[in-house]
């Protein structure tokens, strides 16, 4: 019975997440946006394991998740794959009417392109918009990976996490995942050294789910 | 150098985590894993020095975490390597 109930949850936070269902309107009390880049996308787990689609089913009916994730998206840095940075998209795709919490994860892309300075002021912008109407913002930390030689960046996304834990409402996904050597955790790696497989993704959305109830 | 150093270090890195033995895998590579793990020593050594000649402490500890944790690694596999 237990295991049916979960499938159900399951089946019905896809459906949510996919944009083909909605919550039940009078039941939901929380509505969350979730942007960002590839990791929040869920790339390298399957469809319905992200871990915003998680954390629809470990809140079920009384919150409503949204994936606004784009792969190769950037924060500041225009040049990213997506095109359009998450500076620019987030009023119209993240502050929408209803929304109470934003829950960012972005970064990675950005990193050997811009600088830290512009990386932080890039998120207090957009914490500052997020104020402006009422939503609180919760920010990730960048997620350890490396997928080329030699690690070009590594000590920058080191720096952006550092400041990043100087701020209020910060959720710690690299300390959730990361090895003595400073490397995705083998469990929670897709394989390709830098996006988390479902197990990953899990451990970031009940550490959303656990800080958004604390 | 191994024709995917970064692919050698993330292997050898997990067997670590898990608390494997590594000396099959270290065997099979031989010194390209030492190579590849001299380079990552060196990098963070560079990175350290680098911080520390900006003042950041911050950073100049994180860069040492990671110096010591690759050191050590190094360590271990050159007894393999050297056969002790």
């Amino acid at each position: 019975m237990r295991n049916a109930t979960r499938v159900v949850a399951f089946v019905a936070a896809l459906l949510v997440t996919v944009g083909l269902a909605s919550p039940a309107n009078g039941q939901v009390s929380e509505r969350y946006v979730a942007a960002g880049d590839s990791i929040v996308m869920g790339a390298g787990a399957p469809v319905g394991y992200s871990w915003p689609s998680q954390l629809q089913i470990r809140c079920g009916s009384t919150c409503a998740v949204s994936n606004v994730g784009h792969g190769a998206s950037c924060l500041v840095f225009t040049g990213c794959g997506h095109g359009e940075t998450l500076l620019s998209s987030f009023d119209r795709e993240v502050l929408v009417p209803g929304v109470t919490t934003a829950l960012v994860s972005i970064g990675r892309n950005d990193l050997c392109h811009v600088s830290t300075d512009e990386l932080m002021d890039g998120y207090k912008r957009l914490r500052g918009r997020a104020r402006n109407v009422g939503v609180t913002v919760y920010f990730g930390t960048i997620t350890p990976a490396g997928t080329g030689w030699p690690w070009p960046c590594e000590l920058q996304r080191m720096e952006v996490n550092e400041r990043l834990r100087d701020m209020p409402n910060v959720i710690d996904f690299e300390r959730l995942v990361i090895n003595r050597h400073g490397l995705l955790r083998w469990k929670y790696d897709s394989g390709d050294g830098l996006h988390l497989n479902a197990a990953g993704y899990s451990v970031l959305a009940r550490a959303v789910d656990w800080r958004l109830a604390a | 150098m191994s024709d995917d150093p970064w692919g050698d270090l993330r292997e050898l890195s997990a067997q670590v985590e898990r608390g494997e033995e590594c000396r099959q895998f270290i065997d099979s590579k031989g010194h390209q894993i030492l190579t590849a793990l001299r380079h990552m020593v060196e990098f963070w050594g560079g990175k350290m020095d680098e911080a520390a000649e900006q003042e950041n402490e911050q950073l100049t500890s994180l860069a040492m975490d990671q110096h010591v944790s690759w050191s050590r690694t190094l360590k271990d596999a050159e007894k393999v390597v050297d056969g002790e």
